[in-house]
């Protein structure tokens, strides 16, 4: 008898998501004789991170892929991943959650009628904009657009840049016009939503690298036999694997791209900005339950 | 499964149950059968509204308001009668270009022929124009109001079919000048035709001081349209904030300027756009919903593979979509087109190469076509109960116009660079 | 009323974004969830004025006896689906409770409650409504779509207006005709 699955997530149909996605769906199918059969919908087919947030937890949507921030106003402790400069570079992220700390992450979620089946990877976040950023202070009075979560705005503001509310999808055109100067995004978002066409400089502030997990919602989970769940799980983590190799590739493929068309990458000085953001750091991480206890894990991991 | 989802739609529709209770009930019922929590109505019809982008459409509704209350249309008609008011035809001309004025600070259809209609249509009339022609003249020019951009169903279809609502306000903006083009030689050509409109020589300087006199007049309703469009093109603000200048604005200038907006006037507009509002935001709300039921069944897909099987070359695909929306406007309101239609056309518009925004005014060009069709006609009804006719008595201009609309809508589907010209060289 | 102050309030605070060369992220937020308070509120209102958008061709074309039984049965089914949205949206509301808004941290049962209340409103307006059609006896047909009613009354603004202030270039315009337009 054949098991369905639908799986949604919000990037193009040729990011690191539907790689991993379409993997998914090859390794199940294999694993399980074609019993299982994952249906893709990219691109947002089945509505952004919160709906499918919402869909998972009612049991509306099987399976999808979000980022880290819209679980936070269900998961208050994942706001960690808000605070800036939590990690140094994509390896590192990836290799503390991983580990025990991405673990006791995904215990999270359970209790929300979800069931975490890995981290894909984090996503390197860097200013895109019209004047260069080589240090914090050039940021000064900056119209930047990026994440509505407190850890995100609180970060740029201690730059002194005004953090701008606007939907994703109006982005381009308000660089294109000046309502803001610069928006966050990682290398190869930069390069599939077309905002190289936009934009001069490619600033490497690496304020943040979010996370990205794929999750299934947890009724519709249970209602597999034993072993379809085991096959769900294996090959998620499989897939996932490779999802985490595929952005390593295309990161470094979309840096080259972007050269090529002419926009010039700035290298600012990171470590002079992270110190500009102890304070906030600190005040963010107070704001969350546990949050010192979850803070002090990730130093940790990250040695 | 989707087939009766549609045929449970359709029938609803026909007796008469509201939009947006067709939507939410079909779709209950499909999610029933389905087996997903029907919970998901909420959350959908929630995850529709919580939008930033959605709430230009309140207040350009509430602007519209406003600026009818507050004496601006009756200026930019006085306008726009002394610019071109003076020629064979040109009483008729001065009524598209009023239109086109109007335009420019209306967002909605039937509020720029009410506007323009209850001024023009007598005057028309007076000067010799056969009734069912005048009527039919504001009821056409009407129409500009969603295609010159400030424009909710543009609101609407951006947020639909996730493409830039400035973009679109941009894009709207030569095809509108090209409908009211038409529109002016259509009429020139009638009056000579028929012989109405008696011009009465009017010389030069007493054109200027006229004209002067009325451009005073109208000056600060002018500069609404440059503040608005103006601010949205040179970055200073995103479309829901032009829409909330243009409040701002319009309550300024009725209130302060021309002082014909009483504080008692206020509480009766504010709620007429309220109730408005809800109107337009419960079916967006409730076609979310449907629209979820319909991505899970893939049928945007399904249909771009079956329309591409019939034919994989483009032209042929906008023609069909012309005459679907043709078909489908004259049943259905515009707004209701565009959240049925959009979300599952948009997409196989794009596999097949074509211009998001390009396709986007090719689809608000044939809504606002559809209000000209009966037997769901708006600006027909309006400009029949302003002249006092029924609608069989305006056929034969309303056709005449049509067929003149239906030239214009194909050009503006096979020149994308009227489209698509103004928005790249924004770049 | 209220739902008249919300519009206002969402209106004042949409400026205090627009003039604020900071937008603090909570009023556009904020705004939000008021509109989305306000399209509830206001569908109720919808309701009591019977406008809500639909498709009136075939209630118009068929005999008056069958058209107003076709009305009532849309009544009806629009009556049973609120009533399942109103408990749909009690179970949102009490999902809303595990959920808090982004930037405002309040929990979402306060925007997520909008819309049973605004059912709950709504189906008593409308039965108000089918009660007044039976006891005034007023016809159930006789309502018209809501967008071209604002439209007529905006014709009917427009000729009171007139009385008193013609276009002046219009009046010139039309000078020389034998009847003048303002009689
Ligand atoms: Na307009
Ligand atoms: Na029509």
């Amino acid at each position: 008898e054949q098991v369905q699955l639908n799986l949604g997530h919000t990037l193009s149909p040729d990011s690191h998501y539907q790689f991993m996605a379409q993997r998914m769906a090859e390794i199940a199918a294999r694993k399980s004789n074609g019993e299982i059969k994952i249906n893709l919908f990219p691109q947002s087919q089945l509505g952004g991170e919160v709906k499918m947030i919402q869909a998972g937890r009612t049991g509306a949507l099987d399976l999808f892929v979000t980022a880290q921030a819209p679980l936070t106003n269900t998961v208050k402790a994942y706001s960690l991943f808000d605070v800036p400069y939590l990690f140094d570079s994509v390896d590192q992220a990836n290799k503390v959650l991983s580990g025990p700390v991405g673990k006791e992450f995904l215990a999270m979620l359970p209790q929300h009628n979800l069931i975490g089946l890995g981290f894909l990877s984090v996503m390197e976040r860097n200013i895109f904009s019209a004047r260069p950023i080589n240090k914090g202070a050039d940021m000064s009075g900056m119209k930047v657009r990026v994440m509505q979560s407190p850890g995100y705005v609180k970060a740029y503001e201690s730059f002194g840049a005004q953090p701008t509310p606007m939907a994703y999808g109006d982005v381009y055109l308000a660089l294109q016009q000046g309502v803001v100067d610069g928006a966050d995004t990682s290398p190869d978002q930069f390069l599939q939503d077309k905002f190289v066409e936009v934009s001069k400089f490619y600033n490497r502030t690496r304020v943040h690298y979010l996370p990205a997990l794929l999750i299934a919602s947890k009724s519709k989970f249970e209602k597999l036999s034993p072993k379809h769940q085991q096959i769900v799980q294996e090959s998620a983590t499989e897939a996932l694997q490779a999802g985490r190799d595929f952005y390593k590739k295309s990161y470094a493929e979309s840096m080259d791209k972007m050269k090529k068309a002419g926009v010039q990458v700035v290298e600012p000085d990171v470590a002079a900005m992270k110190a500009q953001t102890t304070k906030t750091t600190e005040a963010l991480v107070a704001a969350i339950p546990d949050g010192k206890a979850l803070f002090d894990k990730v130093q940790k991991a990250k040695l | 499964m989707i087939t009766a989802l549609f045929i449970a739609v359709i029938v609803l529709l026909f007796f008469s149950v509201p939009v947006a209770v067709c939507l939410g009930f079909s779709a209950l019922i499909a999610l029933y059968v389905k087996g997903i929590p029907l919970v998901n109505l909420a959350q959908s019809v929630y995850e529709a509204l919580d939008s930033f982008s959605l709430m230009a459409v309140p207040f350009f509704i509430l602007a519209g308001g406003l600026m009818q209350t507050g004496g601006i249309s009756r200026r930019l008609i006085g306008l726009a009668n002394a610019l071109v008011g003076w020629f064979r035809g040109g009483l008729g001309s001065a009524s598209v270009l009023a239109s086109m004025f109007f335009a420019t600070i209306s967002g909605s259809s039937s509020a720029t022929t009410a506007a323009v209609g209850s001024t023009l249509i007598p005057a028309m009339e007076k000067k010799g124009y056969p009734k069912p022609f005048a009527a039919a003249t504001c009821a056409a020019a009407g129409e500009l109001g969603v295609i010159i951009p400030p424009s909710i169903p543009m609101v609407i279809y951006g947020l639909v079919a996730n493409v830039s609502i400035g973009g679109l306000f941009l894009a709207g903006f030569l095809p509108g000048l090209l409908v009211g083009l038409s529109l002016v030689i259509t009429i020139i050509v009638m009056a000579r035709i028929k012989g109405f409109d008696q011009t009465d020589t009017v010389s030069f300087a007493e054109w200027r001081a006229h004209l002067w006199k009325a451009t005073k007049d109208a000056f600060w309703a002018l500069l609404m349209p440059f503040i608005i469009l103006g601010g949205i093109y040179a970055g200073v603000f995103t479309p829901t904030e032009a829409s909330v200048v243009a409040v701002v604005y319009g309550l300024v200038i009725g209130m302060f300027v021309y002082r014909e907006l009483k504080w008692k006037d206020l509480l009766p507009i504010f709620s007429k756009s309220m109730v408005a509002t809800s109107l337009i935001m419960l079916i967006v709300g409730y076609a979310a919903i449907f629209g979820f039921v319909l991505a899970l069944e893939q049928v945007p897909q399904n249909l771009g593979r079956a329309i591409s099987e019939l034919s994989s070359n483009p032209l042929v695909f906008m023609l069909l979509v012309n005459i679907l929306l043709f078909l489908v406007g004259t049943l259905l309101e515009a707004l209701v087109t565009i959240i049925l239609i959009a979300p599952i056309l948009a997409p196989v518009a794009a596999a097949f190469g074509i211009d998001p925004i390009h396709f986007g005014i090719i689809m608000i060009v044939n809504v606002a076509i559809g209000m000209l069709t009966p037997p769901v006609a708006v600006n027909l009804v309006v400009a029949c109960k302003v002249a006092n006719l029924r609608m069989s008595q305006l056929t034969r201009p309303v056709c005449l116009y049509l067929a003149v609309l239906t030239v214009d809508v194909l050009i503006i589907t096979y020149v994308p660079i009227i489209s698509t010209w103004l928005p790249s060289i924004m770049k | 009323m209220t739902a008249i102050i919300f519009f206002q309030v969402l209106v004042r605070f949409v400026f205090g974004k627009f003039n604020l060369p900071i937008s603090a992220p909570w009023t556009e937020e904020l705004s939000r969830y008021l509109m989305i308070w306000a399209i509830f509120i206001g569908a109720a209102l919808v309701a009591r004025r019977a406008d809500a958008l639909a498709v009136e061709a075939l209630v118009q074309a068929v005999p008056a006896a069958v058209g107003r039984a076709i009305k009532y049965c849309a009544h009806a089914l629009s009556l049973a689906f609120y009533g399942w949205v109103f408990w749909l949206g009690l179970a949102w509301a009490e999902f809303g409770n595990s959920e808090v808004a982004p930037v405002l941290g309040v929990p979402m049962i306060w925007v997520y409650s909008s819309m049973s209340v605004g059912a709950a409103l709504t189906i008593i307006n409308s039965i108000t409504l089918l009660i007044e059609t039976i006891i005034d006896e007023k016809d159930i047909l006789e309502v018209i779509d809501y967008e071209m009613e604002e439209a007529l009354a905006e014709v009917e603004h427009v000729k009171a207006n007139e009385r008193q202030h013609v276009p002046a270039t219009l009046k010139l315009s039309l000078a020389g005709h034998k009847e003048g337009w303002t009689q």
